[in-house]
């Protein structure tokens, strides 16, 4: 079972990867409002205006 | 196109959604309209804004609420009365904008729901100065950012027309350190979330038989893993309890540090020796649970406390002071003594001072709690808090700020309201005397066990000192008193702070304003006759001038039935504040003035050259929920009361309507004897009008203002109904006394827990990874028990 | 102020048809081997179509050509919405769709010709699978770009599963597919036994997890919503239990080894494991289900929200299963037999496909700009598929039951109530026929989707432009950064730096240590096990390349009822040489653990050329080209020097005389053979050194080689 020497490792090199992504969202504050993204991707495309006449 | 195509099918499914779910709702903010007023709109603001929103083809704004607007009932849109120009006041921006002077928070009043986020964030395509406007739902506090050649005002007045009303919040130093502080806490979180769960996996392992190479190999692995827990994660409980122990106090944090102590040393001694006893897995899963818990604790206050916190931030009112000769918009701050300012119609005074030029009608209800005009005119004192009813006055300032009489009144008040609620304070005490207790049975547990060996005395101390759980007494009572202000604010009740739920749940008896809190507070044409229909024209065409309460209502009453342009024009209009206003109209000379009524009714004679051609009765209407608020209030145990300064007519009406004893209903009663009724009865509520029963909600135990500006009633009650009628005081009651039963469910609980857990550990029966299992479990139940409350809790609001 | 742009829907479209066209060929092949299995004419009795080919073929089609191709098309529909911007390379964008078609027309081509590594769902061989491995890298490249040039600043829960993917995507297929090549078209992996399979296992549960769950969650958190107009029930929710997940779910994996000869420990930490992962899996249900409060008369018409609330709710079902099904005792019944495959496909059938139906119902429509040309036949494709699955759910359970049952039955005496194996299989052929039905009408609604997707299609406007978008460019934070400096550069390359480099020290590494570790070494020394000879070594080769594995296990659990039938159960030495492991995950034929010496050399000839001869009512396929095919002697010495390298203990001048060792034992075989009728010549067949293989399986124990 010596494969774990590698794989545990492995295992958790990913573990904390994922957490440089956890403290990498924190600091940028993407828990800070955690209502209104589940609202604003409801929202129809904010086509520029000009481009509404055409569709 | 597959954005139209699906609002357009959502178009018809949410209006007739709206129309037949709810009888007659009002189009735009949805409200149930009571009242003859006819038409689709609740007020003349919602219209505004509906016909905007048409103009500029955003009608999917309904289709997009009808869907996702998960029922939350919306505010009436605000009269577009304010003017923002002071929000580019340099000065001004010093304090609330950011350092580059192009970004400022805004808080929205009433935005609740996809749409509010959809037509606010459209806004650059409306104010082309505008970059971008960032909006947060769960706080309604938007971010906005200015293009280079923008102004703060222009998107102001567009948000205000949009339907929005804009209150600008002041970033200061500590709300920055609050946002690194809040997310330093929640990497401390992740890191313990993510050591703690590997540990444990680790720690399976281990239990399950896992030998030779591996074994050694796993056990160091944890050592790694518990590393940063021990140095990073669990650091906030080390400052806290060093700060305490420092000041020679007991913090909850004593115990936990205390065990983490003991259980890290005995392990490592363990891991080095090699022996099996290794606890890293119970005590990162210690520090992740705790960290968990009080994240969750900080969020629910956050969110609670953040609408009764943007109160303070809020920008003071406005005054208009002459600057060189012409008129400039400014923070009342910035008014010195001395200077003149202009006060218009509809507007309040923002400083104590003597009249300069002009003569008006005032109400000054706020001070005197008598909403009839008074007349002033050059020469006179007026003071701040005071409204401007009929017409422009200049006044020269003589005193500003917290030396006016209001400032005087609101100072004092607002002492009052700040230290902690009485049983939060009594929780924490409780919870104190706990800690020190257990520090000592922890060591007791210590020599206890030493006898049966080294280990064993570990192991006992490690359990007494992982099994008490501090939670109940520390964290869940404050969560309680946050998650019953937070459900408050989502029925659009702002409680000032948990002091004033207790009271709420302790009153006893409750004095009910009239004016404006059982009635309407507005006066309603209830039946009118004329000889002849120019009478009528002449009659409103003469009201349409004047701000006076019976014009309001007149105007309101027939301003729709006739078409604006066909209004005969008014010539030697005059109005003579306190009789009443007279003008020739068409040729004939016509007065309107008031001729006495009785039983509760105001009637209004229309005279043509001097005889009487016309008859107005108006009256002022009982609010449709009243009386089942009332029956409510009663159910509970409270007796109520009706004080009013208004003639015994009316409150006598009112009092049978209501059902109460003629005893019970107190007219014609001055403020200052009004607030001396409120604060002979222990344990009183006052629900009243936030701007003209200030005086006495401020003297009850505690106060509800149901009425008024939201700035004002905050400054004077404990709390402020931004929904019309009594339903929400009865559910904000219910609430309270729900919340205290959960707060002594819960001691009881801890009590219990704390009791059985060091016992059971002292004994030696406990092994440490089961007391760390068992602490948060009890965390969590009474975490959860207090999120659920109980099942009236749930139905406070109707 | 406002940037103008159009986000690229051309590869949307491009992904979304690779899926509905390869979804085909998967259901039809799904389809043929079920009928195989009923019925063992339809192997045809040529090596291109017999099931142990296309087993592989389908599994790999169903997952990496299906469900992958769907995810993209998820993926790069979605994500550019949420980040409110285009992709950041069109070239890589077309590199990666076109490279990923190719690479499942290389599979289609080389796994029916027997071109496999015999690792389950990673099959490929070398060339592809590191082709896989570069396309990998292209499509993270071009993401984590885009991540970087976004508009959007928060990251939508979606995109977080799109990342945990393509990360933890990276990492499994890199660590499963190290193998050193002996040809173009033949590697052997470099772990070994019971390593080789706790890496397999630790990939094959990961495949599962990263490839067909956490993406479909971010699908489902995108288009769930998005179909049913209404924001998702607790987006809080989503967040906890996105990073519950990906905090420690890299651990899965040994559940699928309960009883086998992977160390106890290991398997109570994959018990414990899988029985955590119940929280994450129906947290996302409970997310996804509630978002539809409110809105479920909406669910009676539309039939894209029936796809996702039955889907949800198959993966609810799939996601209880699972645990249930790696509880030891569960799994002391339920491994090897036709359950797991029901529970498979309760989760690729039901979760995985209905998903795909429904995002491709809703898509469609808005990406061609056209309403769906029939929404009758949406709901009959619904009501057909649903009904295909659960047939085709509850004749496995009740196969996989039996079975189990039929093995492990003893009377008083403990004798085995049903010792010849053939009678399990047997009694549930009638089964077989019934899941071939479900995954017909499986099949048939999914036509039905077809032929009303292309009619949609066809009716759409000429000249549709991709959908233009505008959104203000987004000013790095100010407030609350990581001590205050904006990360401008940090913002979007953390992930792919990341990736780069995990994937940089990975290859290094494992290509170092590996060999050294895994020499054999590490278990005790064990004189007792001697490694191949070159002719059985050429016919394990053999035995992988007819995807024998598909139906048989080596590898005897440590159960009573098991021990009785197949003998003594494995050790871990066994198969301590065994590159790969072939220790299989079903029986639909017996353990071959321990076959080696039970039968003579003619009976495994006329067995392989005629399996109904020697045991009636089998529905093995038969091997007769076997008999025909030379064997190719010059390419053992290669091998067995690779084998060598890999640290199997051959002397030099084993290697040396390779190819003479290896004629000479063939010609001792075929002569024993030829002596009792077999056509002369056979020597120099494949089939010889199939049988020099058969017979030496459990050959260590039996000669006490082995405690």
């Amino acid at each position: 079972m010596s494969l774990l020497y590698l794989l545990v490792p492995m295992a958790l090199i990913l573990g904390f990867c994922f957490l440089a992504g956890f403290i990498f969202a924190a600091s940028r504050g993407q828990f800070e409002d955690l209502e209104t993204p589940a609202h604003r991707m409801l929202l129809p495309e904010s086509t520029p205006p000009s481009e509404t006449t055409e569709r | 196109m597959g954005a139209a195509v699906y609002s357009l099918r959502m178009e018809q499914a949410a209006v007739t959604d709206l129309r037949t779910a709810r009888a007659r709702a009002c189009l735009h903010c949805g409200s149930r309209m009571s009242g003859p007023a006819g038409g689709d709109f609740c007020c003349a603001g919602c219209s505004a804004v509906h016909a905007l929103l048409k103009a500029r083809g955003l009608e999917s704004f309904y289709s997009l609420r009808g869907s996702t607007g998960r029922g939350r009932l919306g505010l009436p849109a605000a009269l577009p009365s304010e003017r923002f120009s002071y929000l580019d006041d340099p000065e001004f921006l010093r304090d609330y904008a950011d350092p580059d002077g192009r970004g400022m928070r805004l808080y929205l009043e009433g935005t609740h729901c996809a749409a509010c986020v959809w037509l606010t964030e459209k806004l650059p395509e409306f104010v082309p100065g505008v970059e971008r406007l960032r909006l947060d739902l769960s706080t309604g506090v938007a971010r906005l950012r200015l293009g280079p050649a923008g102004k703060f005002s222009e998107a102001a007045e567009e948000l205000q027309r949009l339907g929005y009303r804009p209150h600008p919040v002041r970033v200061d130093e500590s709300e920055a350190l609050r946002v690194r502080e809040e997310r330093a806490h929640l990497i401390r979180l992740g890191v313990s979330a993510m050591a703690s769960g590997n540990i444990m996996l680790l720690a399976i392992a281990l239990y399950a038989g896992v030998d030779g190479g591996l074994q050694r190999y796993f056990r160091w692995l944890s050592l790694a893993l518990y590393l940063p827990v021990l140095l990073y994660s669990a650091q906030p409980f080390f400052r806290t309890a060093w700060a305490a122990l420092r000041r020679r106090q007991a913090s909850i944090d004593v115990p936990i540090v205390l065990g983490i102590l003991i259980g890290t040393v005995a392990s490592l001694v363990n891991l080095v020796l090699g022996s099996s006893h290794i606890y890293f897995d119970s005590l990162s899963a210690i520090v992740f649970l705790l960290l968990a818990t009080r994240y969750l604790l900080r969020r629910v206050n956050q969110s609670a406390f953040r609408a009764a916190r943007l109160m303070h931030f809020m920008a003071p009112s406005r005054a208009r002071v002459s600057r060189g000769g012409q008129w400039v918009d400014c923070p009342t701050d910035a008014v010195q003594v001395g200077d003149l300012i202009q006060v218009l119609p509809g507007e309040c005074f923002p400083v104590d001072g003597v009249v300069a030029a002009g003569a008006t009608s005032l109400n000054r209800a706020l001070l005197t709690g008598e909403s009839l005009p008074v007349a002033v005119c050059r020469g006179a004192i007026v003071e701040a808090g005071t409204w401007n009813l009929s017409s422009p006055v200049e006044v020269e300032v003589r005193s500003r700020g917290a030396s006016t009489r209001l400032g005087g009144i609101l100072a004092a008040m607002e002492k009052g309201l700040t230290e902690r609620a009485p049983i939060v304070a009594y929780a924490d005490r409780v919870g104190r005397a706990f800690v020190v207790a257990v520090s000592v049975l922890s060591v007791v547990g210590f020599f206890v066990g030493l006898q049966y060996g080294w280990n064993e005395a570990v192991n006992r101390a490690l359990a007494v000192a992982i099994i008490v759980c501090p939670c109940t007494f520390a964290l869940a009572t404050p969560l309680a008193m946050s998650l019953a202000i937070g459900k408050a604010a989502r029925n659009g009740v702002l409680v000032k702070g948990a002091e004033v739920i207790e009271r709420l749940g302790r009153a006893r008896t409750v004095f009910l304003d009239k004016t404006g809190t059982l009635t309407e507070g507005e006066l309603e044409v209830t039946n009118y006759e004329t000889e002849r229909p120019e009478d009528l024209e002449a009659l409103v065409a003469l009201e349409s001038l004047s701000v006076h309460p019976v014009a309001l209502a007149i105007r309101r009453r027939f301003e729709r039935s006739q078409a604006p342009g066909a209004r005969p024009r008014v010539a030697e209009f005059a109005e003579i504040p306190g009789w009443g206003i007279r003008g020739r109209v068409g040729g004939a000379f016509y007065e309107v003035r008031a001729i006495g009524g009785e039983g509760g009714e105001t009637r209004v004679g229309v005279f043509r050259d001097g005889c009487l051609v016309g008859r107005v009765a108006l009256s002022d209407r009982m609010r449709p929920d009243a009386r089942e608020a009332l029956d409510g209030l009663r159910a509970l145990g409270l007796d109520a009361w009706i004080l009013s300064g208004d003639s015994l007519g009316p409150v006598d009406r009112v009092a049978r309507h209501l059902g109460l004893a003629p005893e019970r209903a107190r007219a014609r009663t001055s403020p200052e004897g009004k607030s001396e009724l409120v604060k002979s009865v222990p344990e009183s509520l006052m629900v009243g009008d936030g701007a003209n029963d200030a005086v006495a909600l401020a003297s009850a135990s505690v106060g509800i203002a149901v009425r008024g500006g939201m700035e004002v009633s905050l400054r004077a009650a404990g709390a402020y109904s931004s929904r019309p009628g009594l339903m929400p005081v009865l559910g904000l009651v219910r609430l309270s006394r729900e919340t205290l039963r959960v707060i002594r469910r819960n001691l009881v609980f801890a009590v219990l827990y704390n009791v059985v857990g060091v016992t059971w550990a002292l004994s030696g029966g406990l092994s440490p990874l089961a007391a760390a299992i068992l602490m948060p479990a009890s965390a969590l139940t009474v975490f959860l028990s207090t999120m659920a409350g109980t099942r009236a809790l749930r139905r406070a609001f109707p | 102020m406002s940037d103008k742009f159009r986000y690229d829907d051309d590869i949307s479209k491009k992904f979304l048809l690779a899926t509905l066209l390869w979804g085909a060929v998967a259901l039809l092949l799904g389809v043929l081997i079920a009928t195989q299995l009923a019925d063992w004419r339809l192997n045809l009795g040529l090596p291109w179509t017999s099931f142990g080919r296309l087993r592989p073929l389908h599994t790999n089609a169903a997952i990496f050509a299906f469900a992958g191709n769907g995810v993209f098309a998820a993926i790069y529909y979605s994500s550019q919405r949420l980040l409110k911007t285009r992709m950041y390379s069109d070239l890589l964008s077309r590199v990666h769709f076109w490279g990923w078609q190719a690479v499942i027309v290389a599979a289609a081509v080389t796994l029916p010709l027997g071109l496999t590594v015999g690792k389950e769902y990673a099959e490929l061989e070398w060339p592809i699978a590191w082709a896989v491995n570069g396309l990998w890298v292209v499509f993270a490249v071009n993401f984590f770009q885009t991540l970087r040039v976004r508009r959007e600043r928060h990251l939508y829960v979606a995109i977080w599963f799109y990342i945990a993917t393509i990360v933890t995507v990276a990492v499994l297929h890199v660590m499963n597919t190290i193998q050193i090549p002996v040809s173009f078209w033949k590697s052997y992996p470099v772990y070994a036994g019971v390593q080789d399979a706790l890496i397999q296992w630790w990939y094959g549960h990961n495949a599962v997890a990263f490839v067909l769950t956490t993406p479909f969650l971010g699908l489902m958190y995108y288009f769930l919503p998005k179909a049913a107009e209404r924001p998702v029930y607790s987006y809080r929710l989503s967040i906890v239990h996105f990073w519950s997940l990906v905090f420690i779910y890299i651990w899965a994996g040994p559940h699928h080894l309960l009883y086998t000869a992977l160390p106890d420990w290991a398997q109570t930490v994959g018990v414990a494991f899988s029985l955590m992962l119940i929280a994450p899996s129906w947290g996302g249900m409970i997310n996804g289900l509630l978002t539809l409060r409110g809105a479920w008369d909406r669910v009676r018409k539309e039939p894209v929200l029936k796809f996702f609330v039955a889907a949800l709710t198959f993966y609810g079902m799939a996601t209880f299963e699972g645990p249930l099904l790696s509880i030891k005792s569960v799994s002391a019944l339920g491994h090897y037999t036709d359950w797991i495959v029901g529970h498979v496909h309760g989760g690729a059938l039901g979760w995985n496909g209905f998903m795909i139906f429904g995002m491709a119902y809703w898509l469609v429509p808005r990406l061609w700009k056209t309403p769906l040309y029939s929404t009758g036949m949406a709901n009959a494709h619904f009501w057909i598929g649903f009904l295909g699955t659960v047939t085709y759910l509850v004749s496995l359970w009740v196969a996989g039951i039996t079975q189990g049952l039929m093995w492990g039955a003893t009377d008083i005496a403990g004798k085995l109530v049903y010792p010849d194996f053939v009678e399990t299989v047997l009694r549930i052929v009638p089964l077989y026929w019934v899941r071939m039905a479900g995954g017909l009408l499986y099949f048939s609604g999914y036509l039905l989707m077809l032929v009303n997707l292309v009619l949609t299609v066809r009716r759409a406007p000429a000249g549709v432009q991709d959908e233009a978008a505008s959104a203000p460019p987004l000013v790095p934070a100010t407030v609350g950064n990581l001590g205050g400096r904006p990360h401008r550069m940090l913002e979007g390359l953390p992930g792919l730096f990341t990736v780069l480099t995990l994937l940089a020290i990975l290859v290094g590494t494992v290509l170092e240590i590996a060999p050294t570790f895994f020499s054999g070494g590490f278990a005790p020394e064990t004189p007792g096990v001697k490694p191949y000879t070159g002719l059985q070594l050429h016919g394990r080769d053999l035995y992988v390349r007819e995807g024998c594995y598909t139906c048989h296990s080596q590898m005897i659990r440590a159960l009573p009822a098991e021990v009785k039938r197949y003998g003594e159960y494995s050790r871990a030495e066994e198969s301590m040489y065994d590159h790969p492991f072939q220790w299989g995950s079903k029986r639909t034929g017996p353990d071959l653990a321990r076959v080696g010496g039970k039968y003579p050399d003619l009976w495994h000839y006329r067995h392989m050329m005629e399996p109904r001869d020697l045991v009636p009512g089998s529905i093995m396929p038969s091997y007769s080209w076997l008999a025909k095919d030379k064997t190719d002697f010059e390419i053992i010495a290669r091998k067995l020097a690779v084998m060598k390298k890999l640290g199997v203990p051959y002397a030099d001048d084993d290697v040396r005389l390779a190819v003479e060792d290896a004629r000479r034992e063939a010609r001792r075989i075929g002569r024993g053979l030829e002596a009792q009728g077999v056509k002369p010549g056979i020597e120099d067949m494949e089939i010889v050194a199939l049988i020099a293989y058969l017979q030496r399986l459990g050959e260590d124990f039996r000669k006490g080689g082995v405690k």
